[in-house]
Formats: C-alpha cells, sequence, structure tokens
C-alpha cells in the first residue's frame, strides 16, 4: 500500500459563464499537493480564495479545468479523479470517498435515521448493522433520539448540519473533504463534531478540509494549505 | 465498477419531409439542427450515444421538442430509429435488429415503461387490475388465483387502493392512473424501467409520493432507470447522472450534482440558472 493517498498536481478550475459573453472566472491556479494516509490537511484563504472550488473539483461537482487529481486506493490501480469516467466517481463516493458540504440540500419525506443508514447501505453494509451505527452516530452527534424519525426539512439549521455531518462521517471512507463542518454550530456541538474527525482520522481517515476558524485549524491540521485564487497556493506543515 | 446493462450507440431518428417520399437525404445527417436545410427533414435525436449501468437512475432533461421522448420509446421499440445500434447485458446483438416477436420478449421481460400520457400505457376499456395481468397473461402466468396474488403485490408495491382493482383507468386519478402504469410496468420483474415525465401534471403531494416510490423500487429491486424530466429538481432527488439534450442531441452529460452545479454548456448554464 502506498503511504500517499492523493497527489494534486498543477490543478486550475475556470468557470467559463455563456450567459454573460463567455466571461472566464479564475476560480484557482495550479494548486499542486500531497496528501499521506491518516493525514489532515486544512485548507485557508479569504473568502473567494477557491477554497471550496478546490474541494468541488476532488468531489468532482465541479469538472477540473487543467491538472490531475490523483488518487491511489487502498487497494488496486491510481485513479485520475479529474478525468476518471463518471461511473468510477460515483463507486468512489459510495465506497471510499466522504463529503461534507457547506449547506444540507435535505431529502424531502426522509427521515434523518434513514438518510444516514442509507449512506451505509450503499456502501454495503447490512440493514441492521447500518441502523444501528446511524443511530450511534446520531447520538454522538448529539440528535435527540425523538427526531431520528423525523424530517430534516423541519430541523433547526444546526441539527441539519449535523445530519449532514453523520451521513459522512458515518462511513468511515478513506478519505473524507469536509467544507466549513462546524460554521453553523454552536461551540459544545462544533466540538463534538471535530472530536469525531478526529476520531475517524486516527482511525486512519486522511482529511481535507476548509474551517473558517484559524484556531480549530491549526489545532488539528498537518499540513496547511493557503488558498490565492489566481495566485495559487502555498503548503507548510503545521507545527502545532 | 458496475457493470453496464444497456449501451446505445449513434441512436437517431429523422423523420422525412413530405416531399421527400419517406426518404432522408446525405445532408440531413450533416445538419446541425432540427431541422434538415436542405430537404426540410426532421431529426428528432441525432446519432445519441450513452451507457445505462446497473441499478443506476439516469435522467434526460431538456426542453420539449427536443428528443427526449423519441429517445426513450425508440429504446421501448415503440419507434422505429432511422440509425443506431442498442445492446441489452453484454449481448452482442443489436436490439434494433431483432424480430417482431424477440422484441416483443424484450418488452414483456426485460423492460417497462410508464408514458407521460396514460392513455399511451394503459387500456381504458379494461379494468386497472386487468391492465395489470394482460402484462402477467403475455408472460404465461395462467391460474387464476396467481394473476391475483400478485396483482395483489403489485397494487400494494405501488400504494394503489385493492378496492379500485376492479375499476377502469378513467375512473381513477391521474397519479393513480401513473401508478398503474408503473404497477404494469413492474409485473414481470424487468431489468429497465423507462419513465417519461412520470410526475409532471400531477399535484404536489401526489408528486412526491411517486417519486418516492420511484426511489424504493430502485433501491429495493434494484432496477436500472432512465427517467425523462424537464423537472430540475425531480432529476436532483433521484438520477445519478443526466444526459442533457437539445435539439435531438446530447450536449453534455455528467454527474447529478456536477451538471447542476457546474454545467459546461451555454444551454445547460441558462437552464439551470432558470431554476426557481
Amino acid at each position: 500500500m502506498k503511504d500517499i493517498i492523493l497527489e494534486v498536481r498543477n490543478l486550475s478550475k475556470n468557470f467559463n459563464l455563456h450567459l454573460l459573453g463567455d466571461k472566464a472566472v479564475v476560480a484557482f491556479q495550479n494548486v499542486s499537493f500531497t496528501l499521506k494516509r491518516g493525514e489532515f490537511l486544512g485548507i485557508a484563504g479569504k473568502s473567494g480564495s477557491g477554497k471550496s472550488s478546490l474541494i468541488k473539483c476532488i468531489y468532482r461537482t465541479y469538472l477540473t479545468t487543467y491538472g490531475e487529481i490523483i488518487y491511489y486506493p487502498d487497494n488496486g490501480n491510481p485513479i485520475d479523479l479529474a478525468s476518471c469516467p463518471d461511473e468510477e466517481i460515483i463507486d468512489l463516493r459510495r465506497r471510499k470517498i466522504g463529503y461534507v458540504s457547506q449547506f444540507f440540500g435535505a431529502i424531502p419525506r426522509v427521515s434523518c435515521e434513514d438518510i444516514v443508514t442509507q449512506a451505509l447501505i450503499q456502501q454495503g453494509v447490512n440493514k441492521d448493522e447500518a441502523r444501528n451505527s446511524a443511530q450511534n452516530m446520531l447520538s454522538r452527534l448529539l440528535i435527540p433520539k425523538k427526531l431520528f424519525d423525523a424530517y430534516p426539512s423541519t430541523f433547526s439549521g444546526g441539527e441539519k448540519q449535523r445530519v449532514n455531518i453523520a451521513q459522512a462521517l458515518v462511513k468511515e471512507t478513506e478519505l473524507l473533504l469536509i467544507d466549513e463542518p462546524t460554521a453553523s454550530l454552536d461551540k459544545p456541538a462544533g466540538d463534538i463534531v471535530l472530536e469525531e474527525i478526529f476520531r475517524l482520522k486516527k482511525r486512519g481517515t486522511s482529511v481535507i478540509g476548509i474551517f473558517h476558524d484559524d484556531k480549530e485549524l491549526r489545532g488539528f491540521a498537518d499540513k496547511i494549505l493557503v488558498m490565492e485564487g489566481e495566485k495559487g497556493a502555498r503548503i507548510y506543515e503545521n507545527d502545532k | 465498477m458496475r457493470e453496464w446493462i444497456l449501451k446505445v450507440e449513434g441512436l437517431t431518428k429523422i423523420y422525412p419531409a413530405p416531399a421527400q417520399n419517406g426518404r432522408i437525404c446525405p445532408e440531413c445527417l450533416k445538419s446541425t439542427a432540427n431541422k434538415c436545410v436542405s430537404c426540410g427533414s426532421t431529426i428528432a435525436v441525432a446519432s445519441a450515444s450513452f451507457t445505462l449501468y446497473q441499478r443506476e437512475i439516469l435522467g434526460v432533461m431538456g426542453e420539449s421538442g427536443s428528443g427526449k421522448s423519441i429517445l426513450v420509446r425508440s429504446l421501448y421499440f415503440d419507434i422505429i430509429p432511422t440509425f443506431g445500434e442498442a445492446y441489452l447485458n453484454r449481448e452482442r446483438k443489436n436490439i434494433f435488429q431483432l424480430n417482431s416477436q424477440e422484441k416483443r420478449r424484450l418488452k414483456n421481460f426485460n423492460m417497462g415503461i410508464a408514458y407521460q400520457n396514460p392513455h399511451l400505457g394503459l387500456n381504458f376499456d379494461i379494468s386497472a387490475g386487468g391492465n395489470v395481468a394482460e402484462k402477467l397473461l403475455v408472460a404465461n402466468w395462467r391460474s387464476h388465483s396467481n394473476i391475483r396474488k400478485r396483482l395483489i403485490d403489485l397494487f400494494e408495491k405501488t400504494e394503489l387502493p385493492l378496492n379500485r382493482m376492479d375499476d377502469f383507468p378513467s375512473t381513477l386519478s391521474g397519479g393513480m392512473q401513473q401508478r398503474i402504469q408503473i404497477a404494469k410496468a413492474l409485473a414481470n420483474n424487468p431489468e429497465i424501467l423507462f419513465l417519461d415525465e412520470p410526475t409532471s401534471g400531477l399535484d404536489l403531494s401526489v408528486q412526491a409520493r411517486l417519486l418516492d416510490l420511484i426511489k424504493e423500487i430502485q433501491q429495493e429491486l434494484k432496477i436500472s432507470m432512465i427517467l425523462v424530466s424537464h423537472d430540475l429538481g425531480v432529476l436532483r432527488l433521484l438520477a445519478d447522472r443526466i444526459l442533457v439534450m437539445k435539439e435531438g442531441r446530447i450536449i453534455e452529460s455528467g454527474l447529478t450534482d456536477q451538471i447542476l452545479e457546474d454545467p459546461q454548456c451555454h444551454y445547460t448554464q441558462l437552464l439551470v440558472n432558470s431554476m426557481l
């Protein structure tokens, strides 16, 4: 098994806005870094510097304009996430790569327990075990038991976000991408989320995360990537 | 990686202009719009190629007249394509070249369809249950009690009230008619389900229950689906991947979240930006 899990080479993302006379907008340019197994890479930078865009490129929500994102699975051949077929990405998303978005698009009429359980079933876990783990995860993230069978569309912002986090963390994927998971949470809830992320890291998950709080970032990250939009990015070791 | 179940290559459907006597001209194939500039024939679908993988829901979006329905209905043999190939289940034979008996077999056992217009999919002269039973009869179900049992099973699965089984489709609501189409389509455990605008024209709560049903069917029965819809909300909820069609052509395709968040073509950007 290679000790590197992800290698990003000269990655750039431009948007071509056809509705505005083909205006080109640069999200970020020429970003390179490597991520070792079990490492935590924090992404920092001003708003608009391309932090979320970078994570979305790795997850294929955005198409990469230039560059490569080489992913080394624990078994099997390296895969370029920037150019591999969609089907391969669907498969990786089910089993290997987790993503916590900034906002939770609640699925209507599905209870929060089912949302989290479903994530595990897609990964191939059997139903009973999945339900058990889902309940555990929701409890650890302080979702009250009486809400388990309720629809997240009726939840508070913080509760929604924790369901969103639960469905990504419960899978214990090899690679976890997180985009400001604690932004809409109060301090105690935020701390618990960070604890959970750290617990996963200890079990071998590699993490790439955006945190708006500099203290959080410096407390956790092994390396910090500072995004500077068109001017590229700098990476440095974080001495905690 | 998952295996594919349906592979379509170069599917083309051209309706020749009246003056053409049923023939198309060489310019038709070079045309980039809906109408051939030389002979005036209508190019409904032009060289569409895509793959449907096992257990996936593939969304097809595009404005009306973009060829979405023609694409799906060609695959169900309702419409004979002008050119093109389609392969099922890694079999080497182009399904468009099968004889009518073999095609009927595929329609009865391997495929199911629900049309936007229930009049296309249901026989309004026989009862709701009879419509579904018809599909079982062609699959050589003979025992009356077994058929009845299967009907109850299908009605329950599609949440149709059992006491409406003997009613005529014309006495049922639009949502129920769609459910009967789906029950009929599922009767012989197909591998592929084609859904052509299944929710348009239905009120929100009925639409929501139908969407839940589709999702459940896909997860429980592990059926692959092609879902035609111009409703981006429906596609966002159900589709794994999306094909975008315009003027008979597939102009782009990608993962659902990628098409909705980072569309590449002018038309798709316009569509996504118009979403409420």
